[in-house]
């Protein structure tokens, strides 16, 4: 195991036990701003507690697919293995990650909108990007030697959909919106303390993941070093 | 006159404990007795029909607002306090990031023991090809 991932699952532990005593004791179920504010009186529905995992495991998702792309990208350009370890295992984390934010977000819905799944631009995007990143992972577990510059260039393809997943709510749309008008930027100021908390518990949480598949994946290039070094020398079948 | 006092007093105290069987109380109307006055009333007078169906109508609909009412505040109520699917929610996160960290460990584990098995197998063979 690496050095680095229990202190990284150990502060996200942490991180966690905060979030979630700061989401179900200190945020408000209702918001009323001064007449100086933008809001005055606005009810929060119980199910907003879900928007402090749900959006920070977007936050993630984004950030493993951006890591991967870019380890993607330089592993192709230089073929050092290394890179190519952390990309697959920040596209595997992303994996995992984008399956929390599919599964929060379809059950956030159900609870606002009463529907599991509306298609809808950014919904469907999302959706399309993890599909992307489950062949990225079946490239890489069925492939031959040659499926890792498959995969790298999926991760690249992977990468170039997140700034449209995230800039793709149009007005008519149902889903919270992003950006300088979004949900984030304008979060209430008695909510952002646990929000962004939350963010970075993950954050660790992401972390502590990484750095664990990447030692698989060293342990996996060492397996398959071991055996060419039998098959070469003749010592193994 | 003793006779009397004494019939006077059994007869009160008689009515007393038996007041109804002993006093003719007029009989209560049954619902169709009730029913039939009125609307005998009603045919008599059409002005008085007209304040019954009027009568009846707004009890009606104040009925029918109560339960609309309720029925919105049992929604909103629903909505406002809506634990089961948080619940959902935060089940369905801690599932997933469990079994990812099951399958990194175990994957781990099996490496592990691969590498070593691996390298058992290299240097056997090793020492057996010297």
């Amino acid at each position: 195991m690496n050095r680095l991932t229990p202190i990284f699952g150990l502060l996200g532990a942490i991180g966690l036990a905060i979030t979630l005593w700061l989401i179900f004791t200190e945020t408000p179920l209702a918001v009323a701003y001064t007449p100086d504010g933008a809001v005055s009186g606005t009810s929060l529905y119980f199910n907003q507690k879900i928007f402090y995992y749900h959006v920070p495991h977007a936050f993630m998702l984004f950030l493993a697919v951006g890591i991967s792309g870019v380890c993607s990208i330089v592993f192709l350009a230089k073929r050092n293995p290394k890179w190519d370890d952390v990309a697959l295992a920040s596209a595997e984390v992303a994996v995992a990650f984008g399956l929390v934010v599919l599964l929060t977000g379809s059950i956030w819905a159900k609870a606002a909108w009463d529907h599991w799944w509306i298609w809808e631009k950014r919904l469907t995007m999302s959706l399309l990007l993890w599909l992307t990143l489950v062949g990225y992972v079946l490239v890489r577990r069925f492939a031959a030697a040659t499926g890792e510059r498959l995969a790298a260039g999926m991760a690249v393809f992977a990468m170039i959909g997140v700034p449209f997943i995230y800039a793709m709510v149009s007005a008519d749309d149902s889903h919270p919106k992003a950006g300088a008008e979004g949900n984030v930027a304008t979060l209430d100021p008695s909510m952002k303390l646990a929000f962004w908390l939350s963010v970075l518990t993950f954050f660790f949480w992401f972390l502590a993941l990484v750095t664990s598949r990447v030692q698989s994946a060293r342990m996996e290039r060492e397996v398959r070093e071991l055996r060419e070094k039998g098959l070469d020398a003749g010592l193994l079948a | 006159m003793r006779i009397i006092i004494t019939s006077l007093v059994a007869i009160v105290v008689w009515l007393g404990i038996f007041p109804a069987t002993s006093l003719a109380q007029p009989a209560e109307p049954t619902p169709a007795e009730l029913r039939k006055t009125c609307a005998d009333a009603m045919n008599k007078n059409p002005t008085f029909a007209k304040d019954i169906v009027a009568a009846a109508d707004k009890q009606a609909q104040v009925e029918r607002d109560a339960a609309t009412l309720k029925a919105h505040t049992d929604a909103q109520d629903r909505i406002a306090k809506n634990e089961k699917h948080v619940i959902l929610a935060y089940a369905a996160m801690w599932l997933v990031a469990a079994g990812f960290v099951l399958f990194l460990w175990r994957r781990q584990q099996a490496l592990k023991s691969e590498i070593v098995q691996l390298r058992r197998d290299l240097d056997a063979a090793a020492k057996g090809a010297t």
